[in-house]
């Protein structure tokens, strides 16, 4: 599964040249130069160097309450004692895949998750907002790097269309979409917000596919309760190579908000 | 109106798991479902030949918001009448929080202060812990107290109100029980007199979060390979450090403290009270010399049970207490407060989207609270590890 040129979701697994889609000699074989070169360094060298962002702790803010070691989804966090009344959060480095779910969790924000960070997120909600090409409504869609960033890449790659005013961010899993990002983009006037996650079962760090699914439940309550119509925010399942299905509902998104909205806003 | 609940407590995970807003429905709408926080019953209506979901909520005078400690929580704390240490003397000779409280319990239901209490405690059956009504000085002596593994406290209020009559009774819990009542009481729905008027004393031990029950199950039973049935006591440790399995042959397993952390209620995250600062009286080992309790007492009731235990000679107190470490500790978890400040954002960014007074207030507070204040003597370290995004 491709997501991005020499990037699979599978770790040690390659799929090169017309495998994946159709391919010229040439380009296929820029594809083999490139995965050859990735498989001779990882074979090289002595330490192993991991690239998944690690995430940390900052012990100032840590309250101990114990949220992040619940929903980590290999353990990699635990409590150790501190001079307190309050235990500290402490992540396991070998053991962290980056998936960012505690960061979600932290009630008092205090887990850094380098690249996906809580100052990193919102800048680009509102750079992405910051302007209007066709006066179309302005949606910001958040997409799981393993999943629906693929399928978005797909439908270019087939040549799909889908609305030019969709912005797409990368998140590294559907675990990061925040419940406090989410309304960051529809305040600072975002008119839709579309999540693409992998469908339940095939998440790539487990189950933060699930998480990200309660977690839009209960954001969609809390709409619907303070007067926002919850049909602005929009989940959808979507596999690495659903290109189609992307631009379809992406599409079918857009035509949905531009319903929504009154005339003199368009 | 449950809506304000799920939008605001229940969605934000911030419910504090005490079931008062269970026993407050006059629709007995609200129950327990696996859940961290209480769901709404759905029930039909037949109107005609049609079936339809009754909106029981429609009709009603709010009892569950009146009640719910955790809607409206800034809550001034109450301030300390005495700090003292104390333990207890006669049958239960010892200096834990949980027999200082049972001690003073006792002293006030022999002298008829108080006709039944209302705690939790552990079911030695299942291991499970159940909130209990207690009624005699012998039911006082057996029970084992609170032992920080949640169950909802106040399931059992209107069994002890309405079916068994009491008219004093005492509330021993957590910090958050103690809020629920301090709440209750100040409401001016005479439909909850009946409540306000029994609930005599509220008493609380020092809290740092309670655990869900399904630590004993993950980490007793399954990691320690030790069986329910092996397990004579499940109790905290006199100095709070862990929680230890008594076994039938006389050996202790000890859960530590920091293991037993990773099983916290959700809904903890956000809670600043650590001394019990609604409580009449909050007693912990903290600050207190070995042996003893420290039992801080916020009002003239509080007082009077304490005094009352004293001249009963169940209690024996001194004023040794390091009040610097309590103001210390209470000072750390008041750091939570920051947690609170996040789901009052989500609120407000959620009123911001249909008012734009509100929004520039929002966007205001959202570049302040996620810009993390440096501190002096606080070195963060380097973020390493470019994703190359």
């Amino acid at each position: 599964m491709r997501l991005r040129p020499g990037r699979y979701a599978d770790p040690g697994i390659y799929v090169l040249g017309s495998v994946h889609q159709p391919a010229d000699t040439a380009e296929a074989l820029f594809q083999a130069y490139l995965t050859g070169a990735r498989a001779t360094r990882f074979l090289n060298q002595e330490t192993i160097t991991l690239e998944t962002p690690i995430a940390s702790v900052d012990p100032a803010l840590c309250t101990g309450c114990g949220n992040c070691p619940q929903v980590c989804p290999t353990l990699a966090i635990h409590m150790t004692k501190r001079d307190s009344i309050l235990s500290l959060a402490k992540v396991d480095e070998m053991r962290c895949i980056g998936c960012g779910n505690c960061v979600v969790v932290c009630p008092v924000k205090a887990i850094a998750l380098p690249g996906w960070d809580n100052i990193e997120i919102p800048a680009q909600i509102s750079a992405a907002l910051q302007s209007r090409q066709n006066g179309g409504p302005k949606i910001v869609a958040l997409a799981c790097e393993w999943s629906a960033f693929g399928a978005a890449d797909m439908a270019g790659v087939h040549h799909l269309s889908y609305p030019a005013n969709i912005r797409i961010l990368r998140m590294n899993c559907s675990a990061r979409f925040d419940p406090y990002h989410i309304l960051w983009a529809f305040i600072n006037g975002a008119d839709g917000v579309f999540l693409g996650a992998c469908p339940p079962g095939e998440c790539h760090y487990g189950v933060g596919n699930l998480y990200a699914a309660e977690r839009f439940e209960k954001l969609k309550t809390e709409m619907s309760a303070h007067g926002v119509n919850p049909r602005r925010l929009h989940l959808e399942y979507l596999t690495v190579d659903d290109g189609r299905k992307f631009a379809e509902a992406a599409t079918k998104f857009e035509k949905e908000i531009r319903q929504l909205l009154p005339e003199e806003e368009l | 109106m449950k809506t304000r609940l799920e939008s605001e407590v229940w969605a934000l995970d911030n419910c504090s798991g005490c079931g008062l807003c269970v026993a407050a429905c006059s629709k007995q709408v609200l129950k327990w479902d696996h859940s961290e926080h209480p769901v709404l019953e759905q029930r039909p209506k037949v109107v005609g030949y049609t079936k339809e979901i009754l909106d029981s909520c429609s009709f009603c005078q709010k009892f569950c918001e009146e009640a719910c400690p955790r809607l409206q929580q800034h809550w001034a704390p109450l301030e300390a009448q005495t700090i003292l240490a104390a333990s207890a003397r006669g049958p239960m000779r010892s200096g834990a929080p949980n027999d200082v409280i049972r001690a003073i319990l006792t002293a006030g239901r022999t002298t008829g202060l108080l006709d039944g209490i209302i705690m939790l405690d552990i079911e030695p059956w299942e291991l499970k812990p159940v909130a209990r009504i207690v009624s005699t000085v012998m039911e006082i002596v057996s029970a084992m107290g609170p032992q920080y593994l949640w169950a909802p406290v106040f399931d059992v209020l209107n069994e002890a109100v309405y079916i068994q009559g009491m008219k004093n009774i005492a509330v021993v819990s957590t910090p958050c029980a103690a809020q629920a009542i301090r709440k209750l009481k100040a409401s001016t729905n005479t439909r909850l007199k009946p409540y306000q008027d029994a609930v005599r004393l509220t008493m609380s031990v020092f809290c740092t979060g309670i655990y869900r029950p399904e630590m004993v199950e993950e980490i007793l039973v399954k990691r320690m390979n030790v069986s329910r049935d092996q397990v004579k006591r499940f109790q905290v440790s006199p100095d709070r450090g862990s929680m230890q399995a008594i076994l039938w042959d006389g050996t202790v397993r000890n859960i530590p403290r920091q293991q037993a952390e990773s099983y916290t209620r959700v809904g903890c995250g956000t809670c600043d009270d650590y001394l019990g600062e609604s409580a009449d009286i909050a007693v912990g080992t903290l600050g207190a010399p070995e042996g003893n309790s420290t039992l801080i007492t916020r009002s003239r009731v509080g007082d009077m049970f304490v005094r009352n235990a004293i001249q009963m000679n169940l209690l024996e107190t001194s004023h040794r207490v390091d009040e610097a470490a309590l103001a210390a500790a209470a000072a750390d978890k008041d750091r939570r407060e920051r947690a609170q400040s996040f789901k009052d954002l989500q609120i407000l960014m959620l009123d911001g989207l249909g008012d734009p007074l509100k929004r520039g207030e929002a966007i205001q507070q959202f570049a302040r609270l996620y810009r993390t204040p440096e501190r002096p003597g606080v070195k963060r370290e380097a973020r390493s590890g470019c994703t190359g995004c």
